[in-house]
């Protein structure tokens, strides 16, 4: 059984749970915390998600599948042509895009590779900026295809390493 | 005779869900809690013919989106998803 540096909790309100460990200091939980982010060659691997400069190799199509094997998320910022592949919810990516790439919140959109029908998606929560695109399609034209053109660039052999 | 329901509307009624949460009650509005449960059984309804793996994403999507400890993006990003699973 592990235990925080600080010791046990008993907790009497929750059946399932008699003992949990006291949350562990802030410099360990640093510590967890890089553990789980994973810096390698440039590209950056958190949860499941691959942010892809150039192109991605076979190794990030399997992580970015992780979740769902038959649908990629992709999130990309259209100004400095990052995208982010991959990954539960695109909002994980865009916090990525923001925080570690400056990325600004207006210039990030979303969308997703439906591996079924070999088909680029433009769908997603985070395209959804109030008096600008009220959808959660890409409605302005220009935009979408900017997005589809940095996808199909960079994604546009996707197929042949799946 | 009687209808006989389609994945295309298990994609819009969550759609119809997503949009819906958008109102000050979110997804305690009554037209949310409506597409959801609407979705949900239609696609109890058409559990044979969905393929297998993305059912089960399905379902158990709709189950993190019910879940009020949630974040309420998330909750409206795991119905939108389920839309393109299925």
């Amino acid at each position: 059984m592990l235990a925080g540096r600080l010791g046990f909790e008993p907790r009497y309100a929750d059946p399932e749970s008699a003992v949990l460990p006291l949350d562990d200091l802030p410099m360990q939980l640093e510590f967890y915390h890089k553990l789980r982010q994973k810096v390698a060659g440039g590209k950056i691997t958190q949860m499941a998600i691959v942010i892809v400069e150039e192109k991605p190799t076979k190794e990030d199509i399997v992580k970015a599948r992780k979740e769902f094997p038959q649908y990629i998320k992709i999130t990309a910022d259209l100004e400095q042509e990052i995208i982010a592949i991959g990954g539960e919810y695109h909002a994980d990516a865009e916090k990525i895009l923001v925080e570690k790439y400056n990325s600004q919140r207006s210039n990030i959109w979303g969308g997703g590779y439906n591996i079924t029908l070999d088909i680029f998606e433009v769908n997603a929560i985070i395209n959804l900026h109030p008096g600008i695109n009220d959808s959660t399609d890409i409605l302005d034209p220009d935009i979408r295809n900017r997005f589809l053109e940095l996808v199909k660039k960079v994604l546009g052999d996707i197929k042949s390493l799946l | 005779m009687s209808y006989i329901p389609s994945v295309l509307d298990i994609k819009t009624d969550l759609k119809r869900a997503v949009m819906a949460s958008f109102s000050p009650k979110l997804f305690a509005d009554t037209n949310t809690k409506i597409f959801l449960a609407n979705a949900e059984k239609n696609l109890e309804s058409l559990k044979g013919k969905v393929d297998k793996s993305a059912y089960f994403q399905a379902k158990t999507r709709i189950k993190k989106a019910k879940n009020s400890n949630n974040p309420i993006e998330k909750r409206r990003e795991d119905l939108l998803t389920v839309s393109y699973l299925i």
